[in-house]
């Protein structure tokens, strides 16, 4: 352990690209008026699939946000990295040779990668054979560039860049390893999230498992059919209070704490036990009271199995009066490594605006499930504690606590 | 060495031609070894529909477990799971699974994708599949990272311990060389590391608690642009003296007291390379004997270095993955055990 104390960790730049909005006010104004950005997959060929609805991102410019790398030497998942960094260095108000100066860390996670490039590369091996393999978007596979493309597009070069493809938890561990690191002192800067494109390789594994929905995206509901897959990034700035207070910058929110274990059980089905385990060690970490929180943004994926296990181990948790507990994939679907660290923005920014997002898409909640999911429409809410759940294939478990800065401090 | 800090406490090997820690000793061309048969090793009992990269992670972490004295042979449930964490690194790992399904989707049919196959194509299938066999719930994670990568997750295992998220965290680098990895790469199939390397990192109290042998210390790690950079910043040299250029990289860790006597560089370096504050250190490619290692390069320098402190060969081990031509490069110190000295 570091011999000095140890820092308060501090948010204070957002970056998002969502299919439901980019950039942190069309993420924001969609989130309170509770948008949802189902359509007909375009991504790839749907032939052969009874039904192909997902969350994509449409019309995205990535020349509008990237200054310095070419977006064709780019895979899309990168593209969406790299911009959503760069939305939240600019939010945070860091120039670039301000962060250049520091030592930085940028931890991003990922489910597939460039797996969109790779289901590209491989059809086109199918069909043509190997020499048909475009050389240049087999340079773009590679997953360590999404977080490598993010300190080259800044110039870093006091930097540790870290991919982690800690599947569908990823961006909470990206920002629980960023918050470790400014907390001892490790790096003053921290970019930390995830980012994942639509591919069909996942869409396809979701599919024969029988957790696509056909249409929509019902979590917690009780005729809920599954997830949407969806995609797009989201980036957070973590400095120390101190360098934020120093500098005057606007600060979303406190990082508290986290948390993280693995199941150890099953592949693909989560562990109840396990999961409340795993949000006790997050709100401990962060010394709150389970009463303290005030509202749960769930990893809440709409599927049969995560959510009736996930409220049933929040109730573990929180007991009979569990808080509110949202799921904003009814909006963006699930967004893979980029799901986490798109509900933290949304946290960040649910704390500083003082509202709850809503689970749209609700019609009848799940007796099994009994939460308070705020349907369809968002709710005012003065918010001084948040939690997170990040759930992944594997048992890979990650739930973040976020708290108002000012709440604390007073 | 410090008595306190981060220990290397358990070592597995599941790599071409290679029966103990002592043979990564040995150097040279390498050798016309078989690849290892993760059946033959671990039995065939739980390797059904797993990808080979997961076999052979598998292999190296019960190995590694049973030497730090985890587990048994014959009770593979750690009792110390509970506070154990994962980190898994490989940058190919499922490569070859996700191309299949990719291909089979495209060649045939939706219909043709087995569920059952569906977890070798998450990307968090080592990590966890380790975590399930030996019964692992603390922190479990992965990192693709690049060339850096498998050192990254030695650098990661240590701060979750240090940070007190874990007791002791398992860390296994592994890579498979086949025909897709060998397509995307441009690397020969022959060129690649098919094998995987496990590490038993452990916080001195964890370790003296229950009795366990340090292999050797963790001391700093930094993450630099340059070979040079990371030598600089690491190497108790006066840099400006000398003309070299110190790095400004990230930094973390503990402190190797001893100079290194062995070198483990870069994949491929030019072995004979003039580089300031590095005369007379022994230079070692791990990767002329085994292949390209890509994300487990780190995790198997790092165990060369542990059979080097067994050997008395030396007493502290600078290891360093990633070139001036790569997204980064990162560089760690490593002390042998107190008793080696």
């Amino acid at each position: 352990m570091p011999a000095s104390p140890a820092r308060r960790v501090v948010i204070t730049g957002l970056g998002a690209v969502s299919s439901i909005g980019t950039g942190r006010e069309a993420f924001l104004s969609a989130l309170r008026s509770g948008r949802t950005a189902a359509k007909p997959i375009t991504a790839f060929d749907t032939t052969g699939y009874e039904h192909a609805i997902g969350c994509a991102v449409a019309d995205f410019e990535p020349e509008q946000w990237m200054r310095n790398l070419a977006p064709e030497t780019l895979g899309r998942a990168s593209q969406f990295s790299v911009s959503a960094a760069r939305m939240a260095v600019a939010d945070a108000g860091l120039t670039d040779g301000e962060l250049r100066e520091q030592p930085c860390l940028v931890s991003i996670g990922t489910t597939d990668g460039e797996s969109h490039d790779l289901d590209h590369l491989v059809e086109s091996e199918v069909r043509h054979g190997p020499g048909a393999m475009d050389a240049g978007i087999a340079r773009r596979v590679p997953a360590g560039r999404l977080s490598a493309a993010i300190a080259h597009e800044l110039g870093l070069e006091q930097v540790e860049a870290v991919t982690l493809p800690t599947a569908c938890a990823a961006g909470n561990y990206a920002i629980g390893y960023g918050y470790d690191a400014i907390r001892s002192g490790d790096t003053e800067y921290a970019l930390c999230g995830g980012a994942d494109a639509l591919c069909r390789k996942t869409f396809t594994g979701f599919y024969r498992l029988g957790t696509i929905a056909p249409e929509r995206c019902q979590p917690f509901d009780k005729n809920r059919q599954g997830i949407l897959t969806g995609e797009g990034a989201g980036v957070l700035l973590l400095e120390s209070l101190e360098s934020a207070v120093a500098r005057g910058a606007r600060i979303y929110a406190e990082v508290l704490g986290y948390g993280l274990n693995c199941d150890a059980h099953h592949p693909v089905a989560p562990n109840q036990d396990s999961v409340a385990r795993c949000m006790q060690l997050a709100l401990d970490d962060a010394e709150v009271k389970s009463s303290e929180v005030d509202f749960i943004s769930a990893h809440g994926t709409g599927t049969k199995a995560n959510d009736v296990t996930e409220a049933a181990a929040i109730r573990q948790v929180f007991g009979d009066r569990p808080p509110r507990t949202v799921s904003i994939k009814s909006m963006i679907g699930h967004t893979m490594g980029a799901a986490s660290a798109l509900a933290s923005i949304a946290c960040a920014l649910a704390i500083t605006e003082g509202f709850i997002p809503p689970t749209i898409n609700h019609v009848e909640t799940d007796p099994e499930c009994a939460l308070d999911c705020v349907p369809n429409e968002a709710i005012e809410a003065d918010l001084r504690v948040v939690q997170n759940n990040g759930l992944a294939f594997g048992g890979n478990n990650a739930v973040v606590i976020f708290g108002r800065h000012e709440g604390r401090t007073a | 060495m410090s008595e306190s800090g981060t220990h290397i406490t358990g070592l597995g090997l599941a790599l071409p031609g290679v029966a103990e820690a002592a043979d990564l000793v040995s150097s040279g061309e390498r050798a016309d070894a078989p690849p290892p048969d993760p059946a033959e090793r671990i039995g065939r009992k739980g390797l059904r529909y797993k990808d080979r990269a997961t076999q052979l992670a598998l292999v190296a972490a019960r190995d590694a477990l049973c030497d730090a004295g985890l587990i048994t042979p014959d009770r593979e449930r750690c009792a110390a799971g509970g506070s154990t964490a994962v980190v898994a690194s490989s940058n190919l790992g499922n490569l070859d699974s996700v191309c299949t399904i990719a291909g089979d989707i495209a060649e045939k049919s939706v219909a043709a994708i087995s569920p059952m196959n569906l977890p070798n194509a998450s990307s968090n299938v080592v990590a966890s599949s380790v975590a399930i066999r030996f019964g692992l719930r603390g922190p479990n994670l992965m990192l693709c990272n690049g060339v850096a990568s498998g050192l990254d997750a030695v650098r990661w295992g240590a701060s979750l311990i240090s940070a007190g998220r874990a007791e002791r965290a398992l860390v296994v680098g592994v890579e498979t060389g086949n025909g897709v990895t060998a397509r995307l790469t441009g690397v020969p199939e022959d060129d690649q590391l098919d094998g995987a390397v496990a590490l038993v990192l452990e916080s001195s109290t964890a370790a003296r608690l229950r009795g366990a042998t340090s292999m050797a210390s963790l001391g700093e790690g930094v993450r630099s642009t340059s070979v040079a950079g990371c030598v600089g910043s690491l190497l108790p040299y006066d840099a400006s003296a000398s003309g070299g250029t110190h790095a400004r990289g990230t930094r973390s860790g503990g402190a190797v007291e001893a100079g290194p006597g062995v070198w483990f560089v870069p994949e491929r370096f030019d072995l004979s390379a003039p580089l300031p504050g590095t005369e007379g250190l022994e230079r070692h490619d791990v990767t002329r004997t085994f292949g390209r290692a890509s994300g487990a390069l780190g995790v198997l320098q790092c165990a060369a270095a542990v059979s080097w402190f067994a050997s008395g060969e030396a007493t502290a081990a600078l290891v360093t993955s990633g070139d001036d031509g790569c997204d980064g490069v990162a560089g760690m110190m490593l002390g042998a055990p107190r008793g080696a000295r």
